[in-house]
């Protein structure tokens, strides 16, 4: 598994220890050390004098975001006029040629699979499926859709493992078309708009009984049916993985016993069972080779996703970071984005293909495209996908991570630790012998929600109450579980050992003189088992954090039990009642005015806070809630780095949360924009030395201009101002196609990198797969792959 | 009309120089930096180690402040790169630069430094942007005795109180009292009849220095003229126009405003459409505190724009003042852009102590100790960009004359300029309390020193 980092300085990083020479890890969490002022107390005080510079301003670059639903030709026109910033996920109609300063951005877009009709005798052996197989893969290989991309096989350039499969896809590539049926004897099927016209222009259609199928699979779809994107968790940490979504892909066309044999492998990788990465990445690799076998499904290829954006000066925008397999529907573009003629501020428009039909709620809502894209700037994930490789980053915590090997545990988790329970969610205290693999320490940046009540630590720990309570059961009849939840409980279930609190810390930072915050920081450990390697993944696995309030979530449970709604489409459909929308319901508005009302009265809060929250401190949480309703016409209520502020069905204008309480600034993931690149230039072999040589591709901005710029890789060399942080890796594959070692190159004083290989290898043919990786980006590598043999012509020694 | 008089004979009396006069009357006698000629090389004594030196440089990689911390940054590896080209220090010690944010916060930031000092054993440490950073790490890098350039952090507390008494501390941008006052003689200098003054000024402690140090001036400079409009829009501010129509409403002659970067472009923007321009003239302390390119055409011609009483880089003008055209030409050759007053901040500063250097080295011989090139920083004058800097021994500060222009758009750039007919130019001297002048609580209670200095000299 590769994402990119594995030097010291990354494991620093990683680690969650502030390691301030680290420039990705100052960029990300700067704020952590001093600018994370997160309990809203605002003091003037310290020095006289003065200083105009501010070391935070809370928010991202633009003050307000409009999101427009528009059609492919009003996006066109509005590119083309510069009154439009950006299309998300979509593809604007130009009526002719695309202009000069319409730029765009590249992402994984989507799958092509191929499927068999497996019901078919003639289909029903893998040899049959094989064979057809490869006559329509070698048909495919000459395919010019525009938009397709030949590859057959499901771990792609975009994604961060695609090095550790480089020689299988080569492998693959080599035989398409040898001993195959000609396609042209198929009746081939399709499903996508890519997908029906590659098929149609080649075989024709077929109307029903299909040998084949040939499917658009939107990556997107992929990633969403990985898991529910709950409040500020963000689904399976390893959702990024090729091998992953390989096995999201292919696994379902399995048969019974492949897919037990499969589904072990797929165990053994989410749970962290293997030693060492070398061992992952053998496990990796026969997991992805044994969902290929069979060829009940096939990749045949993918189509890159293209967005686009408005570069023109002054009116356009720059700044852009992207999700390597999201694009610009990801959190780190609105994080990003900023208006060319601001330093700071100024209104962002963009365009989504349709409006959003999807409820807008945190718990299984926000969809759709512009659903996504609402939420990812209205709610805050605990951690943000690295955007160019499969690990994660902190966001709203900080973390810790304390491993011991092997996954029967080895840390006792402490007596005072508690742990929902299924069905209840009721905190209950460890068992006294309760253990665990891993302990994670999270030092999460509080601050408060929008209707202005504080974040305590019962906002960071109802999240799992609920998904106890939720996702346990199946339906009993009184609307008290929700299938959506299921998963995101299963994971956790089987990982989480104990939760404790373990202290609230309060500092005072200046971030202007004269103007100190006061930061309130809860510390809360989380003991995990049956984890996951790399580190960043476990931290996200079951995150202490929420980005709605305690309270808002016990409405919206309260109106679900009662019928008002329920959180999830299907639910919705199952039970025949409304979607549960925070914003758009008049209907379910009333009901929760009263439900508010009820509860202030009543002083309610759920019987499992009651240790955590008193009677006075629940009523006015109801009441502050209330005002909030009363005052904004809604009752999204969250934490992140924009507001609701207007709507229409085809619509949304959100606000920068400028308040300096809002604990992250712009700047944070500038690092991420444009990132730089690595280039193999040479690789040269002597004796039982590689040596490669190695470019570094960066675009750096210069003035108002962004210049690409190509220089030799040297340990002096910089991105601009600031020095890159280097990774490489190479992977030794035996003549058997096991890999017997991952590892990092040797960067030597002379800027070469250097692989000395072992001395004794039995004889035989030899693969050295290996890549430079430039400030964590994985994404289209310039990866190199040697031949070698040992006891014949050009051994090594 | 007495006062009248008194006034336009004060002006003339701080000595505040317009346009072209400026630098007619300032050839640089020296050229002190860039690729030297080969027969100006410097002559060494003694043995020189060739072990790096070490420089710890904080200033803002992240947040609104990396407006002011990139082009810091890159005026300070343009100098590293220079002076390593000859061979480093004394032609032997190369300059290795460590970065950290700025943005960490002030806590981190004296982290940071300890760490540099004692684990990575800096030689030197630069940089520091924030005047709410400069007061705490000043003291600290006293205690720790290693050797400190600030860039800028400005404020006139961090030698007025936080390090009364430095030894090891020297700072080189213009002190802060400077940006208010520049302003009130610019706007004296150009608007003489403005009685009624505005005032927009961002809600902490850098808006409420400037509205005090511009309005003390002003009012003695321009008798009569009083403050009939305050708007102090809250940190976060990006919807002015409730401060535009209070103002507008006010009436005021003339506006002093000390909104920066995306604050003042937003300010700007949308009090153009409210015809603000056209209704009063505006004075700013930091329109030009950015970098040059961060201003659009869209700005209004005619506003006296502060440059933080520093340095523009058109100023003093091409073929004029050799050194600045030196400067700007490989500043913009190495960056593609042009400086800003930061920029030449954490040039000069690495010039100024190669010079220190190498005069220390002939004196003593072999690579000198700190006290021997602080000795000889104490009192140093140089030849900068920006014009003749001075390191006043009392207080280890950096004066050089405060300039100011008003905007003009040239096709030349993409961006407005000073119109080079409206720069004036104040000798500092003029402008700031002379050496040993009584500190904030001792024998007044002023907020600086400065503020007393003003309100018992000027026009008494």
């Amino acid at each position: 598994m590769h994402r990119g980092f594995d030097g010291p300085a990354v494991r620093r990083m990683r680690h969650g220890r502030l390691a301030s020479r680290d420039p990705i890890r100052r960029g990300v969490v700067k704020r952590v050390a001093g600018v994370a002022m997160t309990a809203g107390l605002l003091v003037a005080g310290g020095q006289s004098g003065a200083g105009h510079s501010v070391g935070h301003y809370p928010s991202y670059y633009p003050d307000e975001i409009r999101i427009d639903a528009v059609d492919p030709a009003a996006a066109a026109k509005g590119l083309g006029d510069e009154t439009l910033h950006a299309y998300v996920s979509g593809t604007p109609a130009f009526a002719g040629p695309v202009p000069g300063h319409v730029k765009s951005v590249r992402s994984l877009g989507s799958f092509l699979v191929l499927s068999f009709n497996t019901a078919s005798a003639r289909f029903a052996s893998a040899d049959g499926r094989c064979t057809a197989a490869r006559g329509i893969l070698a048909a495919l290989s000459e395919e010019k859709a525009a938009g397709f991309i030949f590859h057959p096989y499901p771990v792609t350039p975009y994604h961060a493992d695609y090095l550790h499969h480089l020689d299988r896809i080569d492998a693959v590539t080599a035989v398409i078309g040898g001993g195959s049926t000609p396609a042209s004897s198929l009746k081939v099927g399709a499903k996508g708009g890519l997908a029906e016209a590659m098929v149609k222009a080649r075989w024709g259609l077929a109307a029903d009984g299909a040998d084949a199928v040939l499917e658009e699979v939107p990556v997107d779809e992929l990633i969403a049916a990985a898991g529910v994107r709950f409040d500020g968790w963000s689904g399976p940490p390893w959702a990024k993985e090729g091998w992953f979504q390989a096995h999201q892909l292919l696994a379902p066309g399995l048969d019974a016993a492949s897919r037990r044999a499969v589904d072990e492998d797929y165990a053994r990788l989410i749970h962290g069972e293997t030693v060492g990465l070398t061992e992952r990445v053998n496990l990796e690799r026969r997991l992805v080779e044994a969902l290929n076998n069979g060829c009940q499904r096939t990749v045949v290829g993918y189509a890159p996703k293209e967005e686009n954006v408005n570069e023109a000066y002054p009116a356009g925008i720059e700044n852009v970071a992207y999700d390597s397999l999201s694009g610009l529907n990801s959190p780190v573009f609105f994080r990003t984005v900023k208006l060319k003629d601001y330093p700071w501020n100024g209104k962002l428009h963009l365009g989504v293909r349709e409006r959003s039909d999807a409820a807008w709620n945190p718990v299984a809502g926000f969809t759709d495209v512009m659903g996504r894209l609402i939420w990812s700037a209205i709610g805050d994930p605990a951690m943000i996908q690295f955007p160019f490789n499969a690990s994660w980053m902190p966001n709203r915590l900080q973390s810790v991570v304390t491993k011991v090997e092997g996954q029967s545990g080895g840390i006792r988790v402490p007596a005072d630790a508690v742990r929902p329970q299924s069905g209840t969610g009721a905190l209950q205290r460890v068992d006294a012998r309760t253990f665990a693999s891993a302990k994670v320490t999270y030092e999460v940046l509080a601050s408060p929600f929008e209707d202005g009540t504080e974040m305590g630590v019962a906002d960071l720990i109802y999240p799992f109450v609920f998904a106890y309570r939720w996702g346990a059961k199946t339906d009993t009849g009184d609307n008290t579980s929700e299938p959506r939840l299921a998963a995101t409980l299963a994971s956790m279930q089987e990982r989480l050992a104990g939760l404790k609190f373990v202290r609230m810390e309060r500092t005072t930072h200046a971030i202007a003189e004269g103007m100190n915050i006061v930061q309130k920081t809860p510390v809360l450990e989380v003991y995990l088992r049956n984890v996951p390697g790399d580190e960043q993944q476990m931290a996200a696995l079951a995150p202490p954090w929420s980005t709605v309030p305690w309270h808002l979530l016990a409405l919206m449970e309260e109106a679900v039990i009662r019928g008002y709604a329920a959180f999830s489409e299907e639910e919705s459909k199952r039970r025949r009642v409304p979607w549960l929308d925070l914003v758009r319901d008049p209907a379910l508005r009333a009901k929760l005015q009263d439900l508010i009302v009820q509860f202030e009265r009543e002083r309610y809060r759920p019987e499992t806070l009651k240790d955590l929250v008193t009677a006075d401190e629940a009523q006015a949480r109801w009441r502050s809630l209330g005002a909030f309703a009363e005052k904004n016409g809604h009752f999204l209520v969250a934490n992140g780095p924009y507001r609701l502020k207007e709507w229409t069905p085809d619509s949304v204008v959100l606000q920068a949360v400028r308040e300096a309480t809002y604990p992250l600034g712009f700047g944070t993931f500038d690092r991420f924009v444009n990132p730089p690149r690595a280039v193999i230039e040479a690789v040269t072999q002597d004796s039982g030395e590689i040596a490669v040589r190695a470019s570094a591709e960066m675009i750096l901005k210069m003035g108002r201009k962004y210049q690409a710029v190509k220089e030799p890789l040297l340990r002096k060399t910089m991105r601009g101002t600031l020095g890159l942080l280097v990774v490489s890796r190479y992977l030794l594959i035996g003549p058997d196609g096991t890999v017997l070692n991952v590892d990092k190159m040797q960067w030597r004083e002379d800027g070469r990198f250097t692989i000395n290989l072992p001395e004794r290898l039995p004889p035989g043919p030899y693969t050295i797969i290996l890549a430079i990786f430039l400030d964590g980006n994985s994404m289209l590598p310039s990866a190199k792959m040697l031949r070698f043999r040992v006891g014949g012509a050009a051994s090594p020694g | 009309m007495e006062n009248q008089v008194s006034r336009r004979n004060f002006l003339n009396r701080l000595g505040v120089t317009v346009g072209a006069a400026a630098a007619a009357t300032a050839v640089p006698a020296t050229y002190f930096a860039g690729p030297r000629p080969a027969h100006a090389a410097i002559k060494v004594k003694g043995n020189i180690p060739d072990k790096p030196f070490k420089t710890g440089h904080i200033t803002f990689l992240t947040g609104p402040a990396n407006l002011l911390g990139e082009p810091g940054r890159k005026g300070h590896l343009l100098a590293a790169e220079e002076i390593n080209a000859e061979g480093g220090f004394l032609g032997k010690r190369k300059i290795e630069t460590i970065v950290a944010d700025e943005a960490a916060g002030t806590d981190a930031n004296v982290k940071e430094l300890r760490r540099m000092k004692l684990s990575e054993k800096i030689d030197l440490f630069t940089g520091v942007i924030s005047s709410g950073n400069t007061p705490a790490l000043g003291p600290v890098a006293e205690e720790l005795g290693v050797l400190t350039m600030f860039n800028d952090g400005c404020t006139d507390f961090l030698f007025d109180k936080a390090v009364p008494k430095p030894k090891y501390v020297f700072r080189v941008t213009n002190i802060q009292s400077a940006d208010g006052v520049t302003s009130a003689v610019g706007a004296a200098k150009a608007w003489p009849q403005a009685k009624k003054v505005g005032s927009i000024q961002p809600d902490y402690s850098y808006g409420r220095n400037v509205h005090e140090h511009f309005m003390l001036a002003f009012q003695k400079l321009v008798p009569g003229a009083a403050s009939v409009s305050e708007a102090w829009p809250k940190l976060g501010t990006t919807d002015f126009t409730p401060h535009i129509t209070k103002l507008l409403s006010d009436k005021p002659d003339a506006l002093i405003c000390g909104l920066w970067g995306g604050d003042y472009v937003a300010f700007y923007k949308q009090a153009l459409r409210y015809g603000l321009f056209d209704k009063m003239k505006v004075a700013t302390t930091l329109a030009f505190g950015g970098q040059p390119h961060a201003i659009g055409k869209d700005h209004p011609e005619g506003v006296l724009a502060g440059a933080h009483a520093n340095y523009f880089f058109t100023h003093p003008a091409k073929g004029r003042w050799p050194i600045n055209d030196s400067f700007v030409e490989r500043y913009y050759k190495r960056w593609n852009e042009y400086p800003s007053f930061e920029s030449d901040g954490a040039y000069v500063s690495l010039y100024l102590l190669k010079a220190a250097i190498e005069k220390a080295n002939l004196l003593v011989g072999g690579w000198p100790e700190d006290d021997v090139i602080i000795s000889l920083l104490e009192g140093m004058g140089m030849d900068t960009p920006a014009g003749y800097l001075y390191i006043r021994p009392d207080n280890h500060q950096g004066y050089k004359d405060t300039v100011i222009g008003m905007t003009k758009n040239d096709p030349k750039y993409d961006f407005p300029i000073w119109d080079p007919k409206s720069i004036i130019t104040i000798p500092i001297r003029d402008i700031t309390a002379p050496p040993n002048w009584p500190k904030p609580g001792t024998s007044h209670n002023e907020s600086t020193a400065a503020a007393n200095w003003l309100k018992t000299t000027w026009l008494t």
